[in-house]
């Protein structure tokens, strides 16, 4: 239902726009209409740093929004020498991307995919409820754009945030116009609550509320706990070392109560109930 | 002078007398099941597709993480992960026998007699228009490499799937070896129709914060343009050591990389780690390939294989 609905696509993209958010964290566009049109929040595109054989590797990115010209957004942080070499990309040069890629977030028990409701135009959430996004650090993206489609679909959702230090709010840029409620917390105290957002959930979130979460895996652990605990519907999205980014290497798999997932096909997006069982999430 | 050439390249190949209408395939465990692609080209224009390595029963493969990239490389220790043996004969070969290319099927056993299993089921179902025996993983804790760098063991694990098989046999032989001529000399006394190498090397790559390697099973294999020039190398002692068909393998980014190892003795070539980067990247290195040809006057693509000039 939701998968592949418009295809995998090898695109040469031109860079819109690259900015920095903070010192590190970087705001990269471009122009691939290709993938915009079939892209769901939740998947991720795969994007090759340089043009030489170091780094190797395509670097996977949630897709942080896209617009009706087709432009695309990541975020991301500067880690090593793929994102820097990202970093520097100036617009009108172009990028090779493949996308969309991996399992999108879903709404309602019917797994109605976002895509098909703004297809349908069918505004009504499938599931009563408080919608409730939680993300952490360079998770937000992905929970941006889920935020935005909500919004055109007049869902509401409550948005929890968060970060190390205030500067990085910028990761959320308007978005608090699009959602009912933003919460935020930091390490250090700059901005709103002081301490870790899956706390801050624990202690507000309803009984009759949905998870969306994307952000470190101490943080979708917390919510995978939550989520069993107070029997929550939870989808989260995972992060991992990735080779090929279409199911074929066998190389992100991270361990699940159903055995080893891909992170590039079964997810990025995973259902909490996959993580409980006997079994531990992680090593 | 610039040679104009007039004729069509012929690119066809033929392998323990299987024909390839191109020399073009794609290393096992870096291609999936062949369909993971399909959205990037159309798959019958390759030679051959040698599908993930099968194993009796189905895989659940090594702890994570599993891939992790290296200067111009990367290393893997997936450890096998795959359906078995029964699913891909139901789910993945239907989809794959559609393609109009020759379907390569490689397989790993833990003792002679799984081989020998595999090879008698994937027969029988006609899984594969050639096979390829893996003695050669570094990611596993039995058999694999260890099969393939004792020639006694990998004597008799070559002749017991020869002796089974009815279609030709391919042995994929390990670099983590000191003779690696040695190896496909045993190879092709036991029956075998061919060699394919390199598999990956044997490495390791440490998270010095945490004073822990980084991949989940501690070690994994090195692939990608790093380990190209010892792969070149290994092929051309191998022609000089065998008279069965070589398929050259490791670090094949471009058709010139391609191209090196055909040089050097390589019947056919198969595309690898560089699927990864660029899923597109085979029949990239097939077009290469024709053009070079063309460009140097070159008809037929056999005229090339070991054709490195010796001064």
């Amino acid at each position: 239902m939701h998968t592949d609905k418009c295809g995998k696509k090898r695109v040469f993209a031109p860079v819109v726009e690259t900015t920095r958010l903070t010192d590190d964290i970087v705001r990269l566009v471009f122009e691939a209409p290709q993938i915009a049109a079939g892209d769901q929040p939740g998947q991720f595109v795969a994007i090759r740093a340089g043009q030489t054989d170091a780094p190797l590797l395509r670097r996977p990115f949630s897709i942080g929004g896209c617009d009706e010209r087709g432009r695309i957004e990541i975020v991301f942080r500067i880690i090593g020498v793929g994102t820097q070499l990202l970093a520097a990309r100036r617009p009108g040069e172009t990028l090779d991307v493949i996308g969309p890629l991996g399992r999108p977030f879903e709404i309602g028990p019917d797994a109605r995919d976002l895509h098909s409701c703004s297809q349908a135009q069918d505004a009504r959430p499938a599931r009563a409820g408080v919608i409730c996004l939680v993300a952490g650090g360079l998770g937000a993206p992905p929970i941006v754009f889920l935020a935005r489609t909500l919004r055109s679909l007049g869902i509401p959702a409550v948005l929890y945030y968060g970060v190390r230090t205030k500067s990085e709010l910028a990761l959320l840029g308007n978005v608090e116009n699009e959602v009912q409620r933003l919460v935020v917390s930091t390490d250090d105290g700059t901005a709103g609550h002081r301490g870790v957002i899956s706390e801050v959930v624990a202690r507000e979130i309803g009984d009759d509320a949905s998870i969306y979460a994307c952000g470190p895996r101490p943080l979708l652990e917390a919510l995978i706990c939550l989520a069993r605990e107070r029997n929550l519907p939870a989808q989260l999205s995972f992060e991992q070392q990735m080779a090929c980014g279409v199911g074929a290497c066998m190389g992100c798999s991270i361990e699940t109560a159903r055995g080893y997932q891909r992170v590039c096909t079964e997810g990025p997006v995973f259902p909490a109930e996959i993580f409980f069982a006997p079994q531990k999430t992680n090593q | 002078m610039e040679s104009k050439p007039t004729s069509i390249v012929s690119l066809e190949v033929a392998i323990g007398g299987v024909r390839l209408k191109n020399p073009v395939t794609v290393a096992s465990g870096t291609f999936g099941y062949g369909r993971e692609f399909e959205e990037f080209f159309d798959l019958s224009r390759l030679g051959a597709i040698a599908v993930k390595g099968l194993t009796l029963q189905p895989r659940a493969g090594n702890k994570p993480p599993r891939v992790v990239e290296t200067p111009a490389g990367m290393l893997n220790a997936i450890g096998l992960e795959n359906v078995g043996i029964e699913r891909y004969l139901a789910e993945k070969l239907p989809y794959l026998r559609r393609l109009d290319t020759v379907i390569i099927a490689n397989i790993s056993g833990f003792s002679v007699d799984e081989y020998r299993a595999l090879t008698e089921r994937l027969c029988e179902a006609r899984g594969a228009d050639l096979i390829e025996v893996n003695v050669s993983c570094p990611n596993v804790q039995h058999g694999g490499m260890a099969f393939g760098s004792d020639p006694a063991m990998l004597e008799q694990i070559t002749r017991a799937v020869v002796d089974r098989a009815t279609v030709p046999v391919i042995v994929k032989l390990s670099p983590n070896v000191t003779d690696i001529a040695a190896m496909a000399r045993v190879v092709e006394q036991s029956g075998g129709a061919a060699v394919s190498l390199v598999n990956t090397f044997l490495a390791m790559v440490i998270d010095v914060e945490r004073r822990r390697p980084v991949l989940g099973n501690r070690t994994g294999g090195l692939s990608g343009p790093a380990i190209r020039p010892i792969a070149v190398r290994m092929v051309r002692e191998v022609f000089g050591a065998v008279k069965i068909p070589i398929i050259g393998i490791g670090g094949i980014m471009t058709a010139r990389d391609a191209l090196e190892f055909i040089l050097a003795g390589a019947t056919a070539v198969a595309v690898g780690t560089a699927n990864f980067v660029n899923p597109t990247a085979a029949v990239e290195v097939l077009d290469g390939i024709e053009r070079y040809c063309l460009r140097h006057g070159i008809g037929d693509i056999r005229e090339l294989v070991g054709a490195l000039q010796s001064t």
